[in-house]
């Protein structure tokens, strides 16, 4: 049986649910999120590769 | 406040879960600007002609005020969702920020430990544990993964602040210590858009959700369950307890490389620069972020209890190399030290996912908090028994990787201690289980025997 994903173990009220079709905007802020994320963990491990190259130089 | 409801970020219909993570990793990149806390260091040293020790200080309430506040924020936490808590760490962490700039502006350090110090790291604790237990829930079959992508934002944050910090203090003015506000305060700017994004982007799912064709397997005697565990029953299992040590003891562990890495290497080998130490560091760094995630991913596949035994069991083969051969040659000395730094972080970016196992996803990142104590311990404990045994033997006048010999042989033990501890672990009694409340009927419903039925009825593999 699956447990409820409510955090006090009570079931939600139904307006709880968007609507169908719903979010649209927050998809696309979601993705871009991803973007700079993605980016900036891509700057940090491009900077500490470069450092890390200096015990093979 | 409103918009900050937990209601308000019910995912709509058909939301697809991989839009969640990118949530999380803002906010946990941001915080983890604390790891590149020593890029300023030298700064506020020079700043405020202080000592080493008298900086030291704000790193440690800082880590300090993060176990607290991931310990009694949990509970608070999961009880007005994810987007409140987020909101509420930026606020502190930002706030830090401005406060400590203050402070520095004013020259005044009592002001930087308030600020940096007391209320970030509020921050940092709400903050490392408000997206994990929404992740869980999103992730119920791939909880590892999902566990391991947030907290390596933690890791990565460093690696993004460290070269900005640097960049930033060497743009802003001649010296360091005249850059320090300026960049501070940039530094806030970023980590308040980034961490309001995360806050605006975050969404839990509805109320019942499950991923599409996932049937949880039944299984008995399987270390993972359905059932769930309130926080305040879960303190008083054995199972909270042992996996306190082994996280204290996998971090205690994995601290006593980081926190010498640099001098240790170049005590080891006398060919080791100062420069090339400093790229075995960045290595490490790397090892920590990505053990993060790959480890806490396979453990999806392994199981938790498994990968421990190989964080723990491993990692105490590999001190123990390290305190006989690994001196020989400095190529096997960089791999021991990268697969031993790999489990530090992959312990870390585990241990949610083996809660959310044996207590359920119910209070999972309350009971997380809780269990970050064990964090804020180790952070004492590593350094302590390194620098200790470390300190003594250069007083006796011994030179060399004989300087860190006790101190590896103790890890290996502590080590060894969290191993036992892990192997220790059960299954939670039923008895700590919360009723099941039957979804049709939206109500609890007792069994015919007075006994509540037991959402632990059911166990996956």
């Amino acid at each position: 049986m699956a447990v409820l994903e409510t955090t006090d173990g009570a079931p939600a009220p139904v307006e709880d649910a968007p609507a169908p079709g719903a979010g649209t905007g927050i998809r696309i802020a979601a993705v871009s999120l991803w973007g700079v994320v993605g980016s900036l963990l891509a700057y940090g491990v491009l900077q500490t590769v470069l450092k890390a190259s200096a015990l093979f130089g | 406040m409103n918009l900050l409801d937990r209601r308000r970020t019910v995912a709509p219909p058909g939301y697809n879960r991989w839009l969640v993570p990118p949530a999380a990793l803002a906010v946990h990149l941001s915080i983890g600007q604390i790891y590149a806390f020593s890029v300023l260091k030298e700064a506020l040293i020079d700043r405020f002609d202080a000592s080493h020790t008298q900086i030291a200080i704000i790193f440690s309430i800082a880590i300090v005020m993060l176990g607290l506040s991931a310990a009694f924020g949990g509970k608070w936490m999961e009880r007005n969702g994810p987007r409140k808590a987020m909101a509420l760490s930026a606020t502190f962490w930002v706030s830090g920020f401005l406060i400590g700039s203050l402070g520095i502006q004013l020259g005044q350090l009592w002001i930087v430990y308030l600020g940096y110090g007391f209320i970030g790291g509020i921050g940092l604790g709400i903050g490392y544990i408000s997206p994990v237990s929404t992740l869980i829930k999103w992730f119920p079959d791939r909880p590892g993964l999902a566990t391991g992508l947030a907290i390596m934002g933690f890791g990565g944050g460093a690696m993004v602040a460290g070269p900005l910090t640097n960049a930033l203090l060497g743009a802003y003015a001649d010296t360091p210590a005249e850059a320090l506000v300026p960049t501070m305060l940039t530094l806030a700017a970023i980590y308040a858009v980034l961490m309001t994004a995360g806050t605006a982007v975050i969404r839990v799912p509805a109320p019942g959700w499950k991923p599409e064709g996932w049937v949880p397997s039944p299984k008995k005697n399987a270390m993972q369950t359905h059932a769930d565990v309130r926080v305040a029953r879960a303190v008083r299992t054995p199972q909270f307890y042992l996996l306190w040590i082994v996280l204290f003891t996998n971090v205690t562990a994995g601290i006593g490389i980081l926190e010498q890495a640099s001098p240790m290497i170049q005590d080891f080998f006398s060919s080791v620069t100062p420069a090339t130490a400093a790229g075995f560091v960045g290595l490490l760094s790397l090892a920590n972020m990505a053990g993060r995630f790959v480890w806490s991913s396979t453990s999806d596949v392994v199981g938790r209890k498994r990968i421990y035994v190989m964080y723990l069991g491993v990692g105490a083969v590999l001190y123990g190399l390290l305190a006989s051969v690994a001196g020989s040659a400095v190529g096997l000395f960089v791999v021991v030290a990268v697969l031993i730094v790999s489990f530090y972080g992959g312990g870390f970016a585990t241990v949610p996912a083996y809660l959310k196992d044996l207590f359920g996803s119910l209070e999972v990142g309350a009971i997380h908090g809780r269990l970050l104590t064990a964090w804020s311990a180790a952070g004492i404990a590593g350094p302590l028994i390194v620098n200790g045994f470390a300190d003594a033997r250069a007083a006796q006048g011994i030179e060399g990787a004989a300087l860190y010999t006790p101190s590896l042989i103790t890890m290996t033990a502590v080590l060894v201690v969290g191993f036992t501890a892990n192997l220790l672990i059960r299954p939670v009694d039923e008895r700590h289980h919360e009723p099941v409340t039957a979804p049709a009927a939206a109500s609890s419903i007792p069994t015919s025997s007075g006994e509540p039925a037991l959402a632990g009825a059911t166990k996956e593999s």
